[in-house]
């Protein structure tokens, strides 16, 4: 094995979030490189100079389980309270905006059908999110699957839930411009990021993308 | 070797004490200190660093070593507190095994 080959295999291993993940094959290589080039110094051939290295460094499945274990704690922690958190927070402000805010929005309090489906299916999508990321930081099994699709449903409820309010500003005197919804969109998503990029960490990523 | 997994991060910040180093340097230094019987995968450092960051005891920068980048950690006033805890448990522990056990005659 080559020390490329074992920086891969590390990537392919670590189920850590991507800027760890990048810091932690940075140091690896930058040790496992200073190491290969003492021995290179002593006039050691590079090949037995890597494999020497790389001997001395231990198994990459060993390390990657170090780091996952502790990225596991913190990625489950953080990962359900943002997520619970947005969910709550959607729900909470779409009903708020449904019900008490006045003047009701939908002519004698009937809402539209694509209005009706999509608010539905985006309070749906934020439900199942965080019921599926709770049970992604739960068990280990489908951790990985139900964190992908809670990250899915998530992102559609987002985009549901933008697409209402759009509908529903054309409809009521007085709303946000199209320009200020937007740029609630955008505080959406950048609200979501820190939960994705948690959330990208539980996920497999194929080794053919890591090297 | 595996009895020394669990005072890991006790060493770890043991050799920190002395001075900022990246994990290559911390691996050697543990060796060089305990005279090669700590002779460690040099990859177990590594968790043991970023766990002592997490929890505080550690701050670490990427700092430039003839062309090279290098993540150097040093010891911060939380982490200087748990070695001196540490030391003083471990006097404590190794004394009451050693009053046991009884000294080598």
């Amino acid at each position: 094995m080559t020390l490329s080959d074992y920086i891969a295999a590390l990537a392919g291993e670590l189920r850590v979030g991507p800027f760890r993940r990048r810091r932690i094959l940075a140091e690896v290589e930058d040790h496992l490189r200073a190491s290969v080039d003492e021995r290179l110094a002593s006039d050691v051939p590079r090949d037995e100079a890597e494999e020497a290295a790389l001997a001395r460094f231990g198994p990459a499945e060993d390390l990657a389980a170090g780091f996952n274990r502790q990225w596991r704690v913190r990625t489950r922690l953080a990962a359900a309270a943002v997520l619970g958190g947005a969910g709550a927070l959607f729900i909470t402000v779409q009903r708020l905006m449904e019900n008490w805010v006045q003047p009701a929005p939908w002519p004698e309090d009937a809402a539209p059908a694509s209005v009706a489906w999509q608010s539905g299916t985006a309070e749906a999508c934020l439900f199942a999110a965080v019921v599926l990321a709770l049970g992604a930081l739960a068990g280990r099994r489908w951790s990985a699957a139900a964190a992908g699709v809670a990250l899915v449903a998530v992102a559609l409820a987002a985009a549901l839930v933008s697409h209402y309010e759009v509908e529903r500003a054309a409809l009521v005197a007085g709303s946000p411009t199209n320009w200020q919804l937007a740029g609630v969109c955008v505080l959406r998503a950048a609200a979501l990021l820190p939960a994705a990029l948690l959330l990208v960490g539980r996920l497999r990523v194929p080794r053919v993308l890591l090297t | 070797m595996s009895e020394l997994r669990g005072h890991l991060d006790l060493l770890v910040l043991a050799v920190l004490a002395d001075a900022p180093a990246h994990g290559y340097a911390v691996i050697e230094e543990l060796r060089r200190r305990s005279a090669g019987a700590f002779d460690l995968p040099e990859g177990t450092v590594y968790p043991a660093l970023h766990r002592l960051e997490t929890s505080g005891f550690l701050t670490s920068s990427w700092e430039a070593h003839g062309g090279r980048r290098r993540r150097v950690y040093r010891l911060t006033r939380r982490g200087r507190g748990r070695l001196e805890r540490g030391r003083s448990e471990w006097s404590a522990f190794a004394g009451a095994v050693t009053t046991v056990v009884g000294e080598a005659r």
